[in-house]
């Protein structure tokens, strides 16, 4: 009981970190999932054709999972963040749940997730993309999303406390994003960063 | 008495050096206990495994009567931790920070908001208590940082180098708090490289060394054990030589020349009227003359054997 109480004090605690950092909330629930349905069903679907089903209802799905998953990033970058600081040395002294700093990252990183989630599914009726089946069966599905990034968070999780995530990209003073890492002041770049860094083969290591 | 703190036999070693090498310690409830070493020597080690952030590889260690490995939770609720570095939460504001520490200790809501403030007020904070502390300046956070370590009304309270980056006005506010935490019955714990800051707030004191307890005490023990007093003299360069050679009769040990001055230890006060007469007789011309007792440092530097050393960056 204790330790969940200690878990929604952390999550608490993230969830206020982030609404006092406009551009996380901006970039990673509204841009983010906005631009990924946009450019997969107009910049890349007008290329492919699914025979049998429109594109975006082909195409929807996979993205909401996708996402949901990415989100783990966000979970493993945060979490490598609140480890470094000295802000730990403080938790650790306390009679707090240890568990409790990754749990309440990851219900945290979830509930942002969630409200991307939501926001693809939206933008995606917008442009044409219909549920099949009933409502309870559409809102299984969401849930099924968010509960699959909320299972990938832990994976992440677990990597970024063996392998202390970002230090690959900081570290690679070469690639095109690092200029921009150094520039870095708030979490939220060096997520877009990271997500530069994963795709470039000069940075993966 | 009873002990707030008891170490035995206490060891660490990190990859084969020892930061810890046996160190045993007995610290009474209710007073400030001062923890003085050189860089390295062991101390944050020391406060570490104390605060039950590192495992000691052998020896014992409890704090309030509980035992760090064993019992660490127990030892958790009864300790506050101020390291080296503010551990605070950036994107909080300090009120949100101390409230957050009070309610990880199952304080309230409502408790733990009426202690923020109360602790808010104490380190002077009230104004800027609901700005986030990534906007704090040095001395705000480490103030700051010092309330959030009592925001759980500890027993025994760490304060590892806490005078680090603040300012003479901010240092005696520091030092004022931590005499009203022990009126309380709070017992602190500091460490730190200056004697002095030892010296004003700690009734007892150990000297630690490599890993070891290399001295222990009142400030007045370990003062009289460097020896009693001595006499510093300015000199001319040219001079000096001479006035070596004229205390050297009236000098208990070696005369020194330490920089500009000759630096003879004496028996007392007596001796000065006789120095002056030998200077005077071997024909220095005394620039200043002084008296002293030997400060903290000088036995500091007696007890850990070391030079004092310029330290040159490269």
């Amino acid at each position: 009981m204790t330790t969940l109480f200690d878990v929604y004090l952390m999550a608490g605690r993230n969830v206020r970190k982030a609404l006092r950092t406009p551009q996380f909330i901006l970039v990673e629930v509204l841009i983010q999932p906005v631009i990924f349905v946009l450019l997969f069903a107009f910049v890349f679907g007008g290329a492919i054709h699914v025979p049998g089903v429109s594109y975006i209802d082909f195409l929807l799905p996979g993205v909401l999972v996708q996402t949901a998953t990415f989100g783990g990033l966000n979970t493993a970058i945060a979490l490598t963040e609140d480890l470094r600081n000295g802000l730990m040395d403080r938790f650790w002294s306390l009679p707090m749940s240890r568990f409790s700093v990754v749990a309440g990252r990851i219900v945290a990183d979830t509930l942002f997730s969630a409200a991307g989630v939501g926001v693809m599914v939206a933008v995606g009726m917008l442009i044409g993309f219909r549920f099949h089946g009933t409502v309870p069966q559409a809102l299984a599905a969401i849930a099924l999303a968010i509960a699959t990034g909320f299972a990938f968070a832990w994976v992440a999780a677990l990597l970024a406390v063996v392998f202390k995530l970002p230090k690959p990209c900081k570290a690679s003073a070469s690639s095109p994003c690092s200029r921009w890492c150094s520039r870095a002041r708030h979490s939220c770049q060096l997520r877009r960063c990271l997500h530069g860094c994963r795709s470039s083969p000069a940075t993966a290591r | 008495m009873s002990q707030a703190i008891r170490i035995e036999e206490l060891r660490k070693n990190f990859g084969g050096t020892a930061a810890l090498d046996g160190v045993d310690l007995a610290i009474e409830e209710g007073i400030v206990f001062g923890l003085l070493g050189p860089n390295g020597a062991g101390k944050t080690t020391m406060v570490r495994i104390l605060a039950t952030l590192i495992r000691p590889d052998s020896g014992r260690a409890m704090v309030s009567g509980h035992d760090v490995v064993n019992d660490a939770p127990a030892v958790r609720r009864s300790i506050g931790l101020t390291g080296q570095y503010a551990a605070l939460d950036e994107a909080l504001t300090a009120e949100e920070n101390l409230v957050l520490i009070g309610r990880l200790h199952r304080q309230s809501a409502r408790e733990a908001k009426t202690h923020a403030w109360e602790l808010l007020a104490t380190v002077g904070l009230e104004d800027a208590a609901r700005r986030p502390v990534r906007t704090y300046s040095g001395g705000m956070r480490r103030r700051a940082d010092l309330a959030a370590s009592l925001a759980g009304r500890p027993k025994v309270l760490f304060l590892d180098e806490p005078t680090t980056g603040l300012d003479p006005a901010s240092r005696l506010a520091l030092s004022e708090l931590v005499r009203r935490m022990v009126n309380d019955g709070t017992t602190v714990l500091l460490t730190s490289q200056y004697m002095e800051e030892v010296d004003r707030l700690a009734s007892r004191i150990a000297v630690l060394d490599h890993g070891r307890v290399i001295a222990g005490g009142t400030p007045a023990d370990l003062k009289a054990k460097a020896g009693g007093h001595y006499i510093a003299v300015k000199v001319t360069p040219e001079s000096s030589a001479a006035a070596v050679a004229a205390l050297a009769p009236i000098a208990r040990g070696e005369v020194r020349i330490e920089v500009d001055e000759v630096v003879a230890p004496v028996d007392g006060g007596d001796s000065v009227i006789d120095a002056v007469r030998r200077l005077e007789a071997a024909g220095v011309t005394i620039d200043e003359l002084a008296l002293r007792r030997p400060t903290l440092d000088e036995v500091f530097l007696r007890l850990t054997a070391r030079e004092p050393v310029l330290e040159v960056v490269a």
